[in-house]
This record gives C-alpha cells, sequence and structure tokens, in this order.
C-alpha cells in the first residue's frame, strides 16, 4: 500500500530579489513500512523537501498525498500531524530547554489531546527503555543529556504519537559515528518491529544504503536517481551520484 | 642531538580540570612532516589534549608532564612567549570557521590581523591582500578577489574552513592543529578540506595533528594514528598499525561504525564512554568491552609495545592478537 505519494512538488524562494528553486518538481512515494534514503549534497533541497512533506513549509506547486488523502493547500497540520513525525539534526535546539526529557517527550501529542496525561506519562515512561534511556533520566533537563541520549528522546518524543511514517533530517550527521551506530541500530529496531515507514535524509550515500531500502538522490532541487540502496551505491547512473559516492571516505 | 629531531614531544601529560584528570598519561612524537590523526568520542578528552599542547588554560585547568616544541618546554613559558609561538610558530583550526571568524570583518581584513598579530611591524592592506592571494592560491581557492571582499556569511561552510586553513598557513607554521575540521560539512566539501590538508602535507612540510571522530577522514591523511578513549591513548601506531593490525576491542568498534564500500554498517557498540573521575579503577573500556577479563576492572593496563612503532594498552593484547593470526 502507498503511505505517501509526492507530486511535481516544487518551492521557490527569493534571494537577493533572484528565484531560487530549492525543489524542483519532484514526485515519489513511499511504500508502507518502507525506508526511502534521500541523499545529496548540502543545498540540494532534500530537508526543504521534508519540511514541506511535514507541513512545516508551504509548498508552491505539487500536490502530496498520504493514505490517499491530500494534505497540502494550506496549512492543514492536524489532521496528519500524528502519523507523520519528524527528527531533526540537532536534537538538544528541537526540545524546551526548560522542559524535563519527560516533559520533552510527552510534548509530542500533548496538542492532539488523545490521550488523558496519565496515560501519555504512561505511555512516555514505556518509550524510556524502548528507545534505550535510563529512567532516572525522566527528571533532566535535556541540556544535561549528550547528543545520542537527546536524539533517542527525540524519537521517543516522535513515536508517542504512534506515526506511521517518521521522517529523520540529517538525524545523525551530528553525532560520533559510534553514536551514530547505536541510532541506526534503533531505527532498524522501529522499522522491524513497528513496521514503521521512514524517510531519511543523509548525505552519506553508503549510510543510507546501509539502511534504507530505496535511495532517491536529490541535485540542485532535482531527483535526479532513485533505486534499490544496494543498486545506487554499486552501480550509480548519475555523474554526480558517483561523486557523491567517492566524497565518502572509506577506512583503509 | 636527537630530540632536534621531532618537532613535538608530549611525555607523561595530564590535564585536569577541577583536579580531575581529563587527559591521562599521554605519550606522543612527531617529527617535521608528520601527521598524527587522534581518533576518539566525545568526551574522551581530544579537544582537551589539543588545548593544552597550545598551552590554552581554562579557568581551574591544570597541565602536567612534558610538552616539548623543538626541544624547548612549553610548560611553564611566560604568556608573552607563548603568544609568539602560536600563530607563528603553531596554528589551530577550528571545528567551525564560521563562528571563529570576525562576522563584522571581511577575510582581507582577517589574514591583515592574522599577519600584524604576529609579525612585528604594521603592513600595508595592499600587500597583506597580495600575501593572502597568493597563499589561497597554493591551496587551489580560486576567485581569491573576490573571496578576499567577502563577509564570513557570504561563503559557504567549507569555503569558510578553508579559507581559515590558509590563514592559518599565512605565517608559514611548523606546528598545525585541526579541531574536527570537517565534522561539520558534509561529505563533497568535506573531501575538498581534505585534499587541501593533502596540498598543505606535500607543499610545505608542515607537521600536523588532527582530531576527528571519523576513522575514515583520518585513515585518508594520516601517517600515525592514536586512539584516544577516557583520556588515554589506548592504542598508538602507524597507519598500517592501527587500519590493518588493529588489536584493541575498541579500535575494532571505531573501524566498524563507519559503513564500508558495500554499504554495511557494524551494530553500534552499546554504552558509554566513561565519565571522569578523581579516582578511576581498571580499564576505563572494561565495562563496554566484550573481552572483559577481572582482572580489567581493577587494574589499569600499560602501555605495551607489539612493535616498534604499534602500542597499546590492553592487558589481553597477546591473545587478541592470536586471534588476528
Amino acid at each position: 500500500m502507498t503511505l505517501l505519494k509526492v507530486e511535481n512538488l516544487t518551492k521557490r524562494f527569493k534571494k537577493n530579489g533572484e528565484t531560487v528553486t530549492a525543489v524542483n518538481e519532484i514526485s515519489f512515494s513511499v511504500e508502507a513500512g518502507e525506508c526511502l534514503g534521500i541523499v545529496g549534497e548540502s543545498g540540494c533541497g532534500k530537508s526543504t523537501a521534508a519540511n514541506l512533506i511535514s507541513r512545516l513549509q508551504r509548498e508552491d506547486e505539487g500536490n502530496i498525498f498520504f493514505e490517499g488523502r491530500k494534505i497540502n493547500g494550506g496549512f492543514r497540520l492536524k489532521p496528519v500531524g500524528r502519523e507523520l513525525q519528524m527528527i531533526f539534526q540537532n536534537p538538544q535546539d528541537s526540545f524546551d530547554p526548560r522542559d524535563t526529557v519527560l516533559q520533552g517527550i510527552m510534548q509530542g501529542a500533548l496538542s492532539y489531546k488523545v490521550y488523558s496525561n496519565r496515560e501519555l506519562k504512561e505511555k512516555a515512561l514505556d518509550l524510556f527503555s524502548y528507545v534505550g534511556l535510563k529512567p532516572e533520566y525522566q527528571n533532566k533537563k535535556t541540556s544535561e543529556l549528550s547528543g545520542g541520549e537527546c536524539q533517542r528522546a527525540a524519537v521517543a518524543r516522535a513515536l508517542i504519537c504512534e506515526p506511521k511514517l517518521l521522517i529523520c533530517d540529517e538525524a545523525t550527521s551530528a553525532l560520533d559515528v559510534l553514536v551514530q551506530a547505536q541510532l541506526i541500530d534503533l531505527l532498524k529496531k522501529l522499522k522491524n518491529d513497528k513496521k514503521m515507514a521512514m524517510i531519511f535524509i543523509t548525505h552519506d550515500l553508503p549510510l543510507a544504503a546501509a539502511f534504507c531500502d530505496r535511495i532517491a538522490v536529490m541535485h540542485k532541487g532535482r531527483i535526479i536517481e532513485i533505486g534499490e540502496a544496494r543498486k545506487v551505491l554499486k552501480s550509480p547512473e548519475q555523474e554526480e551520484t558517483k561523486k557523491l559516492i567517492q566524497a565518502v571516505l572509506p577506512v583503509r | 642531538m636527537v630530540q632536534e629531531d621531532y618537532i613535538l614531544e608530549a611525555e607523561k601529560l595530564y590535564v585536569s580540570y577541577n583536579e580531575i584528570d581529563i587527559v591521562r598519561n599521554v605519550n606522543f612524537r612527531i617529527r617535521k612532516g608528520e601527521f598524527l590523526g587522534i581518533v576518539g568520542e566525545s568526551g574522551s578528552g581530544k579537544t582537551t589534549l589539543l588545548r593544552a599542547l597550545m598551552m590554552l588554560k581554562r579557568k581551574n585547568n591544570d597541565i602536567k608532564g612534558n610538552v616539548r616544541f623543538q626541544g624547548r618546554e612549553l610548560i611553564g613559558l611566560d604568556e608573552e612567549s607563548l603568544r609568539r609561538l602560536r600563530g607563528m610558530e603553531i596554528s589551530m583550526i577550528p571545528q567551525n570557521a564560521v563562528t571563529a571568524m570576525d562576522g563584522t570583518k571581511t577575510i582581507s581584513s582577517l589574514f591583515h590581523e592574522t599577519i600584524c598579530m604576529h609579525r612585528d611591524g604594521k603592513i600595508r592592506r595592499r600587500d597583506s591582500d597580495k600575501l593572502a592571494s597568493q597563499i589561497m592560491e597554493k591551496m587551489r581557492l580560486e576567485d581569491t578577489g573576490r573571496i578576499l571582499k567577502a563577509y564570513p556569511f557570504e561563503l559557504s561552510g567549507g569555503m569558510c574552513q578553508r579559507v581559515m586553513i590558509a590563514a592559518a598557513m599565512i605565517n608559514n607554521p611548523k606546528l598545525m592543529l585541526g579541531d574536527e575540521p570537517t565534522s561539520a560539512l558534509d561529505v563533497t566539501s568535506q573531501l575538498q578540506v581534505i585534499q587541501e590538508l593533502e596540498l598543505l602535507k606535500s607543499n610545505y612540510q608542515v607537521s600536523m595533528i588532527m582530531i576527528s571522530h571519523n576513522l575514515g577522514v583520518i585513515s585518508r591523511i594520516a601517517d600515525t594514528i592514536a586512539i584516544m578513549y577516557g583520556g588515554r591513548f589506548v592504542e598508538y601506531g602507524s597507519h598500517e598499525d592501527i587500519i590493518r593490525h588493529a588489536v584493541h576491542p575498541y579500535t575494532k568498534a571505531l573501524l566498524a561504525a563507519v559503513p564500508d564500500a558495500d554499504g554495511k554498517i557494524s551494530k553500534g557498540l552499546p554504552g558509554l564512554p566513561p565519565t571522569f573521575e578523581k579516582e578511576m579503577k581498571g580499564c576505563p573500556f572494561a565495562s563496554r568491552c566484550e573481552y572483559c577479563i577481572p582482572r580489567c576492572r581493577k587494574e589499569l593496563p600499560e602501555d605495551v609495545a607489539i612493535s616498534l612503532t604499534h602500542r597499546v594498552q590492553c592487558f589481553r593484547t597477546k591473545e587478541l592478537q592470536d586471534d588476528i593470526a
């Protein structure tokens, strides 16, 4: 079943009087339980695409369908907000610094008013162990956690809404390699246990290939190549894709 | 004298904050033109070590041991001599160049200031611009006229980092220290910065110490690699020793955490690096190590030399080596 369908999505920005097309007529779909990697260098439009899908920004043209329902055309976040969650590059910045970790995680579902406060708290505490956070962290401030721990809290905040699609915007780029590997483990667990669909945005193509089913390569606002992850990594068709792969330095 | 072959020597170096040691018993020396890469997780003491090598002290910061730069002891040297050394003989590239630059000043004025600060006597802006263009052209930066007129925020992150490296080279230092100079960049600009550092290595014979958490980056340029954990160099050796014949379980975990050419990635190492305490018992890695034996929790492993270039801090070095063979 197709969970998300994006058709001819376009977003333009005005910069110093010039119009820059950040996202240029991109189309793709994500099946239920599928993980799609979006890869490209800085400024290729991958984050803008993510923001358009999660309705943080408004598109200029194109359509977005979530489970067959059109979700764009004005800011209509509420109907799909719970089912479509996002985690960001800098976890610390995405939490209210005044909140404790527990409050921060509960915050994720607070505005949807589906659960009572007590239910929410129970759910949040269950998630603590699921994402691998120590229960004694619940009363700490998010600024007291390490980057990796804070990103786990961000995953928990997304999960409390029981989403069907999780968008990870460079969720591991700010982390150490070992912590990155741990977080990838956690995302793999989500994919296997909860059959969650994901859009995984990164500039590291081999990392995307280690984890995603399919990969879309973006360059200057367009999707220039999309295909099965192994195939894109092993036999890329476009020059830009080859460049991206070569730029990642393997250990040797 | 043998000592003069080395640009920098650190012996039994301990760096502490509030009387808690962050860097513990670090020993190494580097030759002219040698490139040392230090790899470790956040909180392993990498940046503290690097700052200590430049004698940059924070409040309640204490540095013990020996640090010799071209045979001259740096610990206990007066501030004025240190100031002359920094930027002239030893220079540093920060992690985030954009924030390290003064946002209200152009690149041209960045170079002008760098030269005036460290060379005696004033220099005209026209001359400093000329020097800056020369060095940037050598680093294969294009359109230097535009760069000089630009403010830091008008350049991309990768470009700023490359300009910063050029500025660090303007006084022709003997030693360059890099604090994660590429980890804030995406892969394409990272590669450009690495290529620029390679150029430095071949053109200028400058020695370099660079820290990073990414073994892929380090393995591309370093001659010697140190693996840092819990404030110690748990493994130290030539590029070949570390990449091909790694012994320490932590080094192996780091090697496996970078996705390989087939897009495979290992399971992450569970647990967290140790928090620093005054008294630390046993091997810092013991709680996360799958080869841990009771002795590891009680005693601290000392350096074991496997070969002339390769040393490891692990009680099970012998067995682990046999495993590889």
